[in-house]
């Protein structure tokens, strides 16, 4: 599942919960609450009307004692009362005779008689003075009076005692009611009350809360899911970024970074990523330059070899096909000495130049114009081959330079010059003051003047076909770049098409007289 | 990828599941909890057994109390009336209850007031003319004021019932005459405050001095004063006032006339007892 996707759905989840749980403590509270302050409005007005009730009953007391008192009220009913006041009054008239020694007995008496009947004005009166819906019910559970809509739960007056009321809501009709029953004991007369306060409002107030409270749900989720779905989406892109970053990089391309913004977590991370970047791109290129390195050191000397192998072979051939003299086979045998010492010792300073980039090699005072010519010689079966005139022309000097890596430059410079179709070559080494100038020329096809300055680069060729016809790599004159570098110095080409090269190196140099001299005043020393 | 596609549409259905499903599911625990408390049955202790410590009895149970004299109830001295006027002052809320302890039941309430206004009028206080006719049904009804400050602060939402003596009947009689609106102390049955608005429009205002009235109702409450009445009277308005009890109480008497033909009738007479402004110490 993706990250946004999580993030959406633990925050729906979290958001939820929350709302329904807070929902619902705030719905069942309240609601709680309204029926609780419901129930305290309608126990207090019960208190009320029980009093008002009571006084009713006292008065109607009163009225029987002042009855009994004067009987004389008794011959002239009250126009207005009814048939059953009068015959209750009739009833108390045949009571009072019998009981007139205990004038309050005989009222308790009466009242209680009367309970048991007591008269219906009585009670409608009583009813029309309560504020709400109610009913009285005999001491023995009868119903006496009701302006309730429905017959309540009898079994509501089984739990009300002298010492409590009783309180339950009940359905009647459409509407809610509250009702509070309770014993009402006054002048002897016991009843039961119960008034019925409509609630239906408060019952309704709840679900208008469940509906109201739904809707703000459904919104607030609606909006919050929005809300989150986008910050999810927000928070994850700095990932999906440096996802398709760590691709990029995986696919080469090793530049690739990503944009630090911040400085919370993504930020560090961001940071942290591009330091692993760079790393691995510093990494990648130090091994792709190792691999480069072993490669130029394999190419280049696969390439030296071509050359020293060239003599070894034309040399050997001379002493396998031609009889020579004791002399010439002395020297033939020198050369073919002398070149694979110069390999053997070659194959380790190509490493050292090439794989392990030194760059500190010793470098030893030679003479300029021994070197010029052992180059020139070691080349004569190659001159002989390509028919090419080599011109040696040296003056003396001694320069600075490890022997073996300066030698394989000049061979490259003549072997370029050879290849290049000359029929003459010219090696010179020229002293001027301190410095020297060593010199190939040619009379070759020349090099066009805008691939001169490209000629060093390693793999580089003028003309590709004839050079690997010839079995050129394009590493001679790199490596003579490198090895002229190695020396302080750097290779100076001259060139004409169809005219022919010239490739020079200066280098400082100290005259042979003067190396004579110093040599001399130290106690001497002979060179190689 | 397309079962994480899979993984990440179901996400989302069921971050709608667990958003309607949640819904559902606490609308029926509210429904359960609303037909729970929707079909209890409540029994509620009346506030009678509320003001008795537990294990202690009522000295006098109301029983008892029923055949006890008025003039045999137990008096308060002024500073307990002090504290008890003082505290209904402060209180705002009302509670009805029943009668508890030694408070005098509705019977006797309304005989006290019955009785009280006999005795004003015998002595001067009220004209005798307005009680000539028999009272129609007399109301009663026992209260105990609560949700004074100190109690407000506390947070209680209906605090224990207070010393029976803090309870007072309001009690209204009316006949063709006069409606009295007459508060009454449920343990002494004196009258405390009156408020007597009279139909009658044949009392002269001038009939009753109003200095005279306040000493008549001192003499009922049988206290003493010793302080100068203060008296004021301005065209059909007359107030008299006096400390008592040296100065725990302060009773006072407004009298309003309406003019009429015949010239200005009475139309009011009000009597309140109230504390001197003493600072409050409820009594234990």
């Amino acid at each position: 599942m993706r990250l946004f996707a999580k993030f959406f759905l633990c925050a729906t989840f979290v958001v939820s919960i929350a709302l329904l749980l807070s929902g619902y403590l705030l719905i069942t509270s309240s609601h709680a609450s309204e029926i609780r302050r419901e129930t305290e409005r309608a126990l207090n007005q019960y208190q009320y009307d029980k009093f008002t009730v009571q006084a009713d009953l006292l008065d109607y007391a009163m009225d029987t004692l002042k009855a009994l008192d004067e009987p004389a009220l008794l011959d002239e009913p009250d126009a207005s009362a009814t048939a059953e006041e009068t015959a209750t009054s009739e009833k108390t008239e045949g009571a009072s005779s019998a009981l007139l020694e205990d004038r309050a007995q005989t009222a308790a008496a009466a009242a209680q008689a009367q309970a048991a009947g007591i008269p219906p004005t009585l009670l409608d009166d009583m009813v029309a003075e309560l504020s709400d819906l109610a009913a009285f019910y005999a001491a023995d559970k009868t119903l006496l009076h009701s302006t309730l809509p429905e017959q309540i739960d009898l079994s509501l007056l089984d739990a009300v005692s002298d010492s409590s009321l009783v309180s339950k809501i009940q359905t009647m009709g459409e509407k809610d009611y509250l009702l509070v029953c309770g014993k009402v004991t006054q002048s002897g007369v016991s009843l039961y009350l119960v008034i019925a306060t409509d609630i239906s409002t408060v019952i309704a107030q709840k679900q208008q809360m469940e509906q109201s409270f739904l809707r703000v749900y459904l919104i607030t989720l609606g909006v919050s899911m929005l809300v989150v779905l986008a910050l999810s989406l927000l928070l994850t892109r700095p990932l999906n970024r440096m996802n398709r970053t760590a691709a990029a990089i995986a696919r080469g391309r090793y530049s690739r970074r990503l944009p630090v913004r911040g400085k919370d977590e993504i930020g560090e991370l961001s940071s942290s990523f591009n330091l692993m970047a760079d790393a691995v791109e510093d990494r990648i290129y130090e091994l792709s330059e190792a691999a480069q390195q072993k490669e130029d050191f394999v190419a280049g000397f696969a390439h030296e070899l071509k050359t020293p192998l060239t003599s070894v072979i034309g040399y050997a051939d001379m002493l396998y096909q031609k009889p020579l003299s004791p002399e010439q086979v002395k020297d033939a045998a020198w050369y073919i000495l002398s070149e694979g010492l110069r390999l053997e010792a070659l194959s380790q300073k190509l490493m050292d130049l090439i794989v392990l980039n030194r760059q500190d090699f010793v470098l030893e005072e030679i003479p300029a114009d021994e070197l010029l010519q052992s180059c020139v010689d070691g080349l004569m079966p190659l001159f002989a081959e390509r028919k090419v005139v080599p011109h040696l022309t040296a003056d003396p000097a001694l320069i600075p330079m490890e022997y073996d890596l300066f030698k394989t430059l000049l061979l490259n410079l003549i072997d370029n010059a050879i290849k290049a179709g000359s029929s003459e070559v010219w090696v010179t080494g020229k002293r001027t003051g301190d410095r020297y100038v060593v010199a190939v020329s040619d009379n070759g096809r020349g090099i066009p003047a805008y691939e001169l300055s490209r000629i060093t680069e390693a793999f580089y060729m003028v003309d590709k076909s004839r050079s690997r016809k010839q079995h050129g790599a394009g590493l001679g004159l790199a490596l003579a770049a490198r090895i002229a570098e190695l020396h302080g110095t750097t290779l100076r080409f001259h060139s004409a098409e169809n005219k022919g090269t010239r490739a020079e190196i200066e280098l400082s140099c100290m005259a042979w007289e003067a190396w004579e001299e110093s040599e001399e005043s130290e106690g001497g020393g002979s060179h190689e | 990828m397309n079962k994480r596609n899979l993984l990440t549409a179901l996400g989302i259905v069921l971050s709608l599941l667990i958003a309607g499903g949640g819904w559902l599911l606490t609308s029926t625990l509210i429904n359960r909890e609303s037909d729970a408390l929707l079909s209890a049955t409540v029994i509620t202790p009346l506030d009678v057994l509320a003001a008795t410590p537990a294990g202690e009895q009522n000295d006098a149970p109301a029983a008892a109390d029923g055949t006890k004299p008025l003039e045999e109830r137990p008096r308060l001295s002024p500073a307990e009336i002090n504290a008890i006027l003082s505290y209904w002052n402060l209180a705002n809320e009302e509670r009805l209850h029943e009668p508890f302890g030694t408070q005098l039941s509705m019977e006797q309430a309304i005989e006290a007031a019955q009785t009280g206004l006999s005795s004003l009028a015998k002595q001067g206080a009220l004209p005798a003319a307005l009680l000539e006719t028999p009272f129609e049904k007399p109301f009663a009804y026992l209260a105990q004021k609560f949700g004074a400050p100190a109690e407000a602060a506390s947070r209680t939402p209906k605090p224990e019932m207070l010393d029976p003596s803090y309870s007072y009947w309001t009690v209204t009689l009316t006949n063709e005459d006069m409606g009295a609106f007459l508060v009454i102390n449920a343990v002494t049955g004196q009258i405390w405050l009156a408020d007597i608005d009279v139909y009658s429009a044949n009392i002269e205002f001038g009939a009753l001095d109003v200095e005279s009235v306040l000493g008549h109702f001192v003499s009922y409450l049988g206290m003493e004063s010793t302080e100068k009445i203060g008296v004021s009277q301005e065209g059909n308005y007359a107030f008299a006032y006096m400390n008592l009890a040296g100065g725990e109480l302060n009773l006072s008497v407004d009298m309003n006339a309406t003019d009429t033909d015949a010239g200005a009738v009475l139309s009011q007479i009000a009597i309140m007892l109230e504390p001197a402004g003493r600072t409050t110490t409820l009594i234990q």
